[in-house]
């Protein structure tokens, strides 16, 4: 398998702190990528930093071969790299139809039609409807989305992220601030979202780089996992090398699986 | 449908209005009413940016202020074609708008309403610098302008003229929120950061709406002149950029048509008001703030749940 994302020594300071040090990340396409790692390893930074949010004090990030070091999330979104986010980041004064219409409109590149009222567009309505179907919040569609409960606001996101086919998708910790039911149904919606069961359009299933501390949902999905601590990356394997890693037990899974 | 047809009743009434002041002899009226046409105007503008697009602009009366100018000084050198006056407000208005906006909206929240403050007061002192165009103390024109065979220093005629542009702009803003562009202007407001990750250059589209926004505030500032034939640099302080911003908000953010009810509320209530006492200002502040804990949109959100109850 070609790697679809390679990045090669990321380095991002704030201050005095070096929050990413050094890191480099492949993923291959198809491949479910886990970071995991104790509070303040640079995960987040890390994702911030392959979504363009945040530009690296130094090193490369490749996309499908192409250099998109310099490129900003908007531009690296189109490029094919979804993100959803920690923070439920549903638009949250939109209904849900909007929020998913929104994604339709961003999926069909028409953010800059002035011709036709969005919410009487039959090609952008099949879209929303059908993005809303796939994760099961047709009945919500009128509600506003802040309304919705937790577990039902990750699963638009998700939804929305999915909405441009991206080839990579990045999840920013879609188990967190779940119940255990809730839990295993993202794992589930992840999991069919991996296997092609839930998808728009023709493309091949996404990649995923799963940041998460959920460890059994790490578990249940990820084909390799990097372990990150203080900003380094301190192991990088498949679950069961990473399991049985010394260096991972002793900074950061302690005594547990 | 009932919607359209209270639209097309208010439409009715106020096409009829010049007709029945007439009657009653009271044409002040119509005087008044273009006044607050044209403040309509620029609060349904600045309520594209303000309300959709989350660009709080406390500079806008310097459109009004262009659009003053393009009268003014073209009617200085004998220009008195309408056409000709409104096309210069547009491309005035809207040149000054991408210039500003370029570099004003690389910034968000109380930053951008400096920013935008600041440049409202730069083309103030800009305006009192006009020694040729009466400077500080202003300019008063001798010659109405026409629109073709229309004569717009007559009171009515301008009436009209002001609601003809007050209907297009609001049918050209609602067109405008609800098409896809206004679904990524109202996205960028709502949650920047997920538009961008969807892939959305936001950037483009606040800057769009601005352009257009600070086009039709200009046309409203002609239209003032029209109506008063005299321009001044009064017409862009930035008191009057607040005053906008106030009737945004005292219609309701985010609704558009709430800008008309916000101008004809506060244009009214500064009328009555200053007829009862010399400390209207005082009793104005107050209405303001009851009406900010009443509804948190406006005359507009007051209405609908008036019709919510009804």
């Amino acid at each position: 398998m070609s790697a679809l994302l390679v990045a090669t020594d990321l380095v991002r300071r704030y201050g005095a702190l070096t929050a990413v040090d050094h890191v480099g990340l492949e993923v291959a396409s198809g491949e479910v990528h886990a970071v995991i790692g104790p509070n303040g390893a640079g995960k987040s930074s890390l994702l911030a930093l392959l979504s363009g949010e945040v530009q690296p004090d130094a090193g490369r990030i490749r996309f499908a071969g192409e250099d998109v070091t310099r490129l900003g999330p908007a531009r690296r979104a189109r490029r094919g790299i979804g993100r959803a986010f920690q923070t439920s980041a549903v638009l949250r004064d939109f209904s849900v139809l909007q929020n998913a219409l929104l994604a339709a409109v961003a999926a069909r590149g028409r953010a800059f039609q002035v011709t036709r009222a969005v919410e009487r567009d039959p090609e952008l309505l099949a879209d929303a409807r059908a993005l809303l179907a796939r994760v099961d919040l047709e009945s919500e569609a009128g509600r506003p989305a802040g309304v919705l409960a937790h577990g039902q606001q990750r699963r638009l996101e998700l939804a929305m992220a999915l909405a441009g086919s991206p080839r990579l998708l990045l999840l920013d910790e879609p188990t967190a601030g779940a119940g255990a039911e809730e839990a295993q149904a993202m794992v589930a919606l992840l999991q069919a979202i991996r296997s092609g069961q839930v998808r728009l359009g023709e493309g091949a299933p996404p990649a995923i780089v799963l940041v998460e501390h959920d460890l059994d949902a790490v578990f249940a999905l990820a084909d390799r996992i990097t372990v990150m601590a203080q900003g380094r990356v301190i192991a990088c394997g498949p679950p069961g090398a990473v399991r049985s890693d010394a260096a991972v037990r002793s900074a950061y899974l302690g005594d547990a699986p | 449908m009932a919607r359209v047809a209270v639209w097309a009743g208010l439409l009715a009434a106020a096409i009829l209005l010049p007709i029945a002041a007439d009657a009653v002899g009271e044409t002040y009226y119509v005087g008044l009413a273009t006044r607050i046409l044209v403040f309509a105007l620029a609060a349904v503008a600045l309520d594209l940016v303000l309300g959709h697009g989350g660009m709080v602009s406390l500079g806008h009366a310097a459109f009004l202020g262009i659009g003053a100018y393009s009268v003014g000084i073209w009617t200085t050198h004998g220009v008195t074609s309408a056409g000709v006056h409104w096309a210069t407000a547009i491309a005035a208005g809207g040149a000054f708008a991408l210039a500003t906006g370029l570099l004003a909206l690389r910034t968000a929240g109380v930053a951008f309403i400096m920013i935008t403050l600041a440049f409202g007061q730069m083309l103030y002192f800009l305006a009192v610098s006009l020694k040729g165009y009466g400077g500080d103390d202003g300019l008063t024109l001798w010659e109405a302008a026409r629109l073709g065979p229309l004569d717009l220093g007559h009171d009515a005629t301008l009436y009209w003229v002001s609601l003809a542009w007050l209907v297009a702009a609001l049918l050209l803003c609602r067109r405008l929120v609800a098409s896809p562009f206004g679904l990524v202007l109202q996205a960028s407001r709502s949650n920047e950061r997920r538009a961008r990750a969807l892939g959305l250059e936001v950037g483009r589209h606040r800057l769009a709406a601005y352009v257009l926004s600070g086009a039709l505030t200009s046309i409203a500032g002609a239209l003032l002149v029209h109506a008063t034939d005299f321009v001044s640099p009064a017409y862009m302080g930035w008191q009057r950029s607040g005053e906008l911003v106030v009737m945004v908000i005292l219609g309701g953010v985010g609704t558009l048509a709430g800008g008309v009810f916000g101008a004809a509320a506060l244009i009214l209530l500064e009328e009555v008001l200053a007829g009862l006492t010399q400390h209207w200002m005082l009793l104005l502040g107050a209405l303001l703030i009851a009406m900010a804990l009443l509804s948190r949109r406006g005359v507009a959100g007051l209405l609908d749940r008036l019709r919510g109850r009804a």
